[in-house]
């Protein structure tokens, strides 16, 4: 009877034992971390795989997600997109978890997964149309019908009311440089800051300007009305969506600055502080260098601050804002001609490399961003939306390699998504219409 | 002001001298051509002395009675031949035969330089016919290069030449203004014209075009470029007078060709033979000339067109009443039609075209009495009239797409753009948004005539020969131009009625008195020259009444030996002179009667409706202050020294000049302060009525904008306004208060005739300084910056010594010479001529100091702060500068303030509005260099003339400027970099001429 009890009582202590040692599953508690301190952001899809097994889970606000899962080996990853000041910003991490078996009363230690930014701005200058065209004459040139296409390049809807419009030197020319280049890099860039000329353009305060994904706003930088009942090769520019006019800066030319079409509430048209001279701000019609901004500071009180200024003229033509370069979103550098030797790259490196040449004026040619194949044709529901063969260009030899019709694309309902390498050269074409002329503001 | 009282003092006190008798010898004698022997009619005989004269006849025969000198150069002209000059006695009547050499390339003393007047006591200059064919003149202020160290420019008409005795271009006070011109007696003047107001700031006006005078039917120019006979009034430094020809002739034609440039001419002296009982009946000379210049030979089109005739009558009249005192009668007219037109050129947008008349009709008489009373000796009488259509068409062709408000208003108010109806042009207008084209003139007339009279005596006291000049002339200047104009006013741009034939005319009668003396000394004299003018200006419906000034002038000569008496010596001529005079340059109307200025503001601007209409409001203010009471006449002071003298056949001259001008003329700014009512056009936001539908309506008085509705549905609702305040900025004539100093010395060598290779050896040159600081009290407010605190207008002005730059003035320095080789071989009739010139010394530097010497700019070390001054010198090395205004007054105070003491004050506080602000008062430099001496290195260019003659029918000339096409680079002192010498010297050009006599 005793042998027969001592081996009952060792079978159930083994049987206690071996429930003990032996559990089901295990709670595994991620941490996200980024610099070195959480990353403290709920919502943050982390996927732990093992396999074929895949479990999701969202962080809560302190960044934190926890799996229960069996022993075992797995990989934790998370890929999260965030908005900040108008730039795409593409968390990544990934971290190799191996799940033991855990004592019962035990508790797994947190992990830590460590996480990566990069960014892509979402906003881009997606076309410049600043040389004009010829009257119904064919005899004089039309040139005060110049915009400018701002455009969300991504899918998340961008809070623009913060961005700025300015221009770089408005010359491309070398000869009009005031800045020494050394070794291919300009003075400036290695100070951090990119001069900005005559004047920096903001959006009234109080004006919320949010763009869905893949929309787009014009700006219409010289005259707001509808060009086309007298020149009918210019632009309809009274729909435009903001202008800029503001005529108490000093910017109050009459050619440049008509008064805006009544489409355009009053509250659209942007305002300045007028540091160069002129009645117009000078956007030029062959070397325009736009650049979007978004400031880190109170741009108002930044260009009013000498301290803020650069001044390489006796005038006021020569008087340059120093903008922080980190707070450039994007840039194009346009030239008239190709010649390397007679021009120069006026952005730093980062911003921009590589130029667009627009050698002809006048003749209603715009500059225009290429499309990003493979980024579009990866967005599902662009699904026979898409048109190819595009041959709006001026020249084949210049022309957008990607062989989408963007704009016909868009009018089939597609979402375009733009090249975006900071290389105007790869980045832009001369296109033959304006935009806004063959599909008059389709997209909002 | 010198009274006149006092004028006739001193008048008295010359008339004591009258009442001596002469002594009544006469002089007769015939002239012939010294080739054949034939009789010269119409030969002109004159003794120096007494300045008397004759005319030959028909058989060459002359007679001079009554001369009252024992002994006088006599000289005698006539066209076509030699000048004929002998150093006569004269104890008794004597009859004496005049052999004329014609003037061609046979002769030894053929000459195609610039030759001094030695007879004058003041530097002159005389370029006869034979130089002028021999440079193939198309534009006679051309000669300048002819003059000591002149520099050859490119032969065209398609820009306005100017004579600019003794000054540089580009400097302040118009000396082209002040330089005299005269054409057979006429005056040409720019007084009365608005078209040749060209820098409103520091040239009110230009000097008189010299494109419209006929270059072939020139017979020489005489350039008085020393202290010239208070004869000459209403001038700064610098008389030119242009000779047309006059005499009997053969039929004479000229063809000239260039690459940009054609000229014909035709021209002839007719004897008009004479009546039944031998009476002259005189010559008539005819002259008709086409020449076309173009700028640009890719687009011959647009060009220059002069197209001129012109008819002179000549006779003297010496029987009957004027048996003993012979009366010579010239009357002449000249018609110019011409000037700049580009109808017919394809290039230009269609219908489009632009026309600059040059047109011009000077008409003038001359009676020059020969009395040969103990108690006078001549009278003259002569009058002209030049006037003048400098008018100005431009068709442009035009678009908006938007209607385009223009302003036609000249009263003060406010206006909302209306469109435009038959038969009336509202102030403030518009154009509907489209296409037009539109005709834009200008029509400028001036008109100046001139009535003189002179009365000369001249008198023998033992062996002092005195002659007494005592004359008066009477100028008128007007305009009868209407000014700007279309007769499109429908699509009129944007301009004010300003009909300058309501300009008053100006009058300037001036009296003037001259007493020359020559005292023998030795085998030489002294010729004393003093004279006095006085200039009375009266401008009637003006406030600026009658002006009285004088202008004293002085010349004298110690001619130590005289060539006449020292044949064969090697010291054959030497003389010495000086001068001191001072004249008087009239102000133009240009600077009596600034063209008005406007200010015009934008004080509304409705949004754009579906039509592209945007209806705009403009309050309007008149600015022109057309008076200044203390506002002085231009004044020129002039000294001059010199020397000439003859060395073995070589003959020097040297002179050496001071000019000051003073009281030049400026157009000065002025502040006052104006407010007006500003409708910003966020006042529409919230009005109901549709785009469409929206009428608007300004009251005149206050400003205020109300917007209606056109279909009455919605009442109409006053727009809400702010008051602007602003300084509005106003001109009127003024004086630099610091004169302008330029200085200088010419010279002339020619050496004696080598004449082994039969060549003429010239060296010529001037050394040519210039110095002007601005030392006026200068204010200026940046009237299109708004202020940074309120983005209201711009509330201050700067109140700068000098200038509002960071520079008040500027000095140069230039030393050119010239050389000229010209070999003539007269038995082959051919003279070749090769001119080097160059520039050996080009200097120039900018100032910024008072007169003292005081900087008055600073340096900064950093070109972004203006207060980093660091209290070097502007002048020593490379610097960034920095020019404050000394004071600045604001809209709200008045009074003038320490302008760096509130900079600084601003900064330290961090006001930056205010900072911000009053630095838009300051200038600074962007280059380093700005105030570096500027030296150009040396630089030259050869031209080569030719000139062949074929028998006495025809002869071809041939030019070739800058032949060796030099194109070099020259160092810039100051900018450090290579310049083309093509900016300075003309292009490589050529040019040929034929010239016909039958």
């Amino acid at each position: 009877m005793k042998k027969v009890l001592f081996f009952v009582l060792a079978a159930l202590s083994l049987a206690l034992i071996s429930c003990e040692k032996r559990p089901t599953t295990v709670e595994v508690p991620i941490q996200l971390m980024y610099n070195g301190a959480p990353f403290a952001v709920a919502g943050v899809p982390v996927t732990l795989a093992s396999g074929s097994a895949t479990f999701d889970a969202l962080t809560d606000d302190t960044g934190l997600v926890k799996f229960t899962v069996s022993v075992g080996t797995y990989t934790a990853t998370t890929s999260y997109r965030a908005s900040e000041s108008a730039v795409m910003v593409n968390y990544n991490g990934s971290v190799n978890i191996l799940v033991p078996e855990i004592a019962t009363g035990k508790e797994f230690a947190t992990m830590r997964l460590e996480l990566t930014a990069s960014k892509a701005s979402q906003l881009i200058i997606k076309e410049v149309y600043n040389g004009g065209c010829k009257d119904n004459a064919g005899s004089k040139n039309f040139q005060n019908d110049k915009y400018i296409i701002v455009y969300n390049n991504s899918d998340v809807e961008v809070d623009a009311s913060g961005m700025c419009l300015a221009m770089a030197q408005i010359s491309s020319l070398v000869s009009t440089n005031k800045y020494t280049i050394t070794d291919g890099v300009i003075e400036y860039a290695a100070a951090g800051w990119t001069p900005a000329s005559y004047g920096i353009w903001w959006f009234q305060s109080g004006t919320s300007v949010k763009i869905a994904p893949y929309s787009q706003i014009v700006i219409s930088v010289t005259g707001a009305i509808d060009h086309t009942q007298t020149y009918t090769n210019s632009v309809d520019l009274s729909h435009a969506d903001y202008v800029t006019y503001d005529p108490e800066s000093g910017f109050n030319g009459a050619a440049q600055y008509p008064a805006p079409s009544a489409d355009i509430p009053a509250s659209h048209q942007m305002k300045t502080y007028e540091f160069g001279q002129g009645t117009a701000w000078p956007f030029p019609i062959k070397t325009a260098a736009p650049m979007l901004l978004m400031p880190g500071e109170d741009i108002q009180a930044f260009v009013k601050n000498e301290a803020n200024f650069d001044n390489r003229s006796s005038n006021k033509s020569g008087n340059y804002c120093k903008i922080p370069t980190s707070w450039v979103l994007d840039a194009v550098d346009i030239w008239g001609d190709a010649d390397e030797t007679k021009n120069y790259f006026r952005f730093p490196a980062e911003v921009n490399t590589g130029k667009v040449v627009f050698a002809t004026n006048a003749m209603g040619y715009t500059i225009y961003r290429n499309v990003d194949k493979a980024a579009t044709e990866a967005i599902a529901e662009n699904a026979g939306k898409l048109v190819y063969d595009y041959a709006g260009a001026v020249s084949a030899d210049d022309t957008d390699p990607s062989g989408i019709d963007a704009e016909a694309s868009i009018a089939k309902g597609a979402k375009i998504v733009y090249m975006d390498s900071n290389n105007s050269d790869a980045d832009f074409h001369v296109r033959k219409v304006a935009s806004i002329k063959l599909y008059n503001f389709a997209v909002k | 002001m010198f009274g006149s009282k006092r004028i006739l003092l001193v008048l008295a006190c010359l008339f004591v001298s009258w009442g001596v008798r002469a002594q009544g010898i006469t002089l007769s004698g015939t002239v012939t051509d010294k080739s054949t022997g034939a009789p010269v009619s119409f030969a002109t005989v004159v003794v120096d002395a007494t300045e008397q004269w004759a005319v030959a006849d028909a058989k060459g025969k002359f007679v001079l009675r009554n001369v009252s000198v024992a002994a006088s150069i006599v000289r005698v002209d006539c066209l076509g031949y030699v000048t004929w000059a002998r150093d006569m006695k004269f104890s008794k009547d004597i009859d004496f035969r005049v052999e004329l050499s014609p003037d061609n390339l046979s002769l030894e003393s053929a000459i195609v330089t610039a030759q001094e007047d030695g007879n004058s006591a003041t530097t002159t200059r005389t370029i006869d016919r034979m130089a002028l064919d021999h440079v193939q003149l198309m534009n006679v202020s051309d000669i300048s290069s002819l003059l000591p160290g002149g520099a050859t420019v490119d032969p065209s008409l398609t820009s306005e030449k100017q004579f600019n005795i003794r000054a540089g271009s580009g400097e302040k006070g118009s000396a082209s203004f002040g330089t005299a011109v005269e054409v057979d007696g006429v005056r040409l003047s720019n007084n009365a014209s608005f078209v040749a107001a060209s820098d409103f700031d520091n040239k009110p006006v230009k000097g008189v075009s010299t494109n419209n005078i006929a270059s072939s039917n020139i017979e020489s120019v005489e350039v008085i470029t020393g202290v010239p006979s208070v004869e000459y009034g209403d001038m700064g430094s610098g008389v030119v007078k242009v000779n047309l020809k006059k005499g009997k002739t053969p039929f004479m034609v000229t063809l000239s060709t260039s690459p940009s440039t054609k000229q014909a001419s035709v021209s002839k002296g007719f004897d008009l033979g004479s009546t039944r009982r031998g009476r002259a009946l005189g010559v008539v000379n005819a002259s008709a000339e086409y020449a076309q210049s173009i700028s640009k030979q890719m687009s011959p089109y647009t060009a220059y067109r002069r197209q001129q005739l012109s008819v002179s009558y000549t006779n003297t009249l010496s029987r009957g009443i004027f048996y003993t005192m012979p009366l010579r009668i010239t009357v002449g007219v000249t018609g110019n039609l011409g000037g700049m037109n580009s109808t017919a050129d394809p290039d230009a947008v269609q219908g489009t075209w632009s026309m600059g008349k040059d047109n011009a009709i000077q008409g003038h008489f001359d009676l020059n009495w020969l009395l040969s009373k103990p108690w006078i000796t001549s009278v003259e009488l002569s009058g002209s009239a030049s006037y003048s259509d400098r008018s100005s068409q431009e068709r442009t062709f035009n678009s908006s797409s938007i209607n385009k408000t223009v302003l036609h208003g000249r009263e003060e108010g406010y206006g909302i753009a209306v469109p435009y109806t038959a038969g009336t042009v509202p102030s403030v207008m518009y154009i509907p948004a489209g296409y037009w084209y539109n005709t834009m003139c200008d029509d400028d007339r001036p008109l100046a005539t001139k009535l003189s009279f002179k009365a000369n005596h001249s008198h023998l006291f033992g062996k002092v020969n005195n002659k007494i000049k005592l004359g008066a002339d009477w100028t008128t200047d007007r305009n009868f131009g209407i000014g700007a104009n279309s007769p499109e006013m429908e699509t009129a741009p944007t301009f004010r009625e300003y009909r300058y034939s309501d300009v008053p005319t100006m009058h300037n009668v001036g009296v003037y008195l001259e007493d020359n003396i020559m005292i023998p000394v030795g085998t030489g004299h002294i010729n004393l020259i003093a004279g006095l003018r006085n200039d009375n200006t009266i401008i009637r419906g003006s406030a600026y009444g009658v002006t009285s000034s004088l202008s004293p002038r002085f010349n004298a000569k110690y001619t130590v030996f005289k060539r006449t008496a020292r044949d064969g010596k090697a010291f054959r001529e030497l003389s010495f002179r000086a001068s001191w005079g001072e004249s008087v340059k009239l102000p133009s109307f240009a600077v009596l009667f600034p063209m008005p200025t406007y200010r015009d503001v934008r004080v509304f601007a409705s949004s754009t409706n579906s039509a592209n209409e945007s209806f705009e409001a403009y309050y309007t203010q008149p600015r022109t202050v057309e008076y200044n009471p203390n506002l002085k006449w231009q004044r020129n002071r002039m000294m001059e020294i010199g020397v000439d003298a003859d060395i073995l056949g070589t003959r020097i001259s040297l002179a050496a000049y001071y000019n000051r001008t003073l009281n030049v003329y400026r157009v000065s700014t002025r502040y006052d302060r104006i407010s007006y009512a500003y409708t910003m056009d966020n006042a529409l936001v919230g009005v109901p009525i549709a785009a469409d539908d929206r009428a608007f309506t300004i009251n005149p008085q206050s400003g205020i904008v109300t917007v209606s509705d056109k279909t009455g549905v919605l009442p109409s609702q006053e727009l809400a306004y702010q008051t602007y305040k602003e300084l509005s900025p106003s001109y009127y004539p003024d004086n630099e208060l610091n004169p302008i100093d330029r200085y200088g010395v010419e010279w002339v060598i020619e050496f004696a005739r080598i004449k082994a290779i039969q060549t003429d050896i010239r060296i010529d040159g001037n050394w040519y300084a210039y110095k002007a600081l601005g030392t006026n009290q200068v204010a200026y407010s940046p009237t299109t910056y708004r202020s940074s605190k309120d983005k209201m207008p711009y509330p201050y002005i700067g109140l700068y010594y000098g200038d509002n730059a960071y520079s008040n003035g500027s000095e140069s320095q230039s030393l050119r010479m010239n050389l000229t080789l010209t070999t003539h071989i007269p038995r082959i009739r051919m003279i070749v001529s090769m001119k080097l010139e160059s520039s050996l010394l080009k200097y120039s530097r900018t100032l910024s100091e008072t007169p003292d010497g005081k900087e008055l700019a600073q340096v900064i070390s950093n070109l972004s702060d203006a207060l980093s001054t660091t209290g070097e010198s502007i002048y020593a090395g490379d610097n960034y500068v920095v020019r404050y205004p000394e004071q600045y007054c604001s809209y709200d105070d008045p009074t003038p303030r320490d302008y760096l003491t509130d900079l600084q004050a601003a900064k330290a506080s961090g006001d930056m509005d205010l900072y911000n602000d009053l630095l838009q008062l300051s200038y600074k430099s962007s280059y380093l260099y700005v105030f570096q001496k500027d030296y150009l290195s040396p630089y030259f260019s050869a031209n080569f003339s030719i000139t062949k003659e074929i028998g006495d029918l025809a002869s071809i000339s041939f030019y070739a400027n800058n032949f060796f096409v030099n194109r070099s680079q020259l160092w810039s002192s100051k900018t450090r970099t290579y310049l083309s010498a093509a900016n300075y010297i003309p292009k490589f050009y050529y040019g040929l001429t034929l010239r016909l006599k039958f």
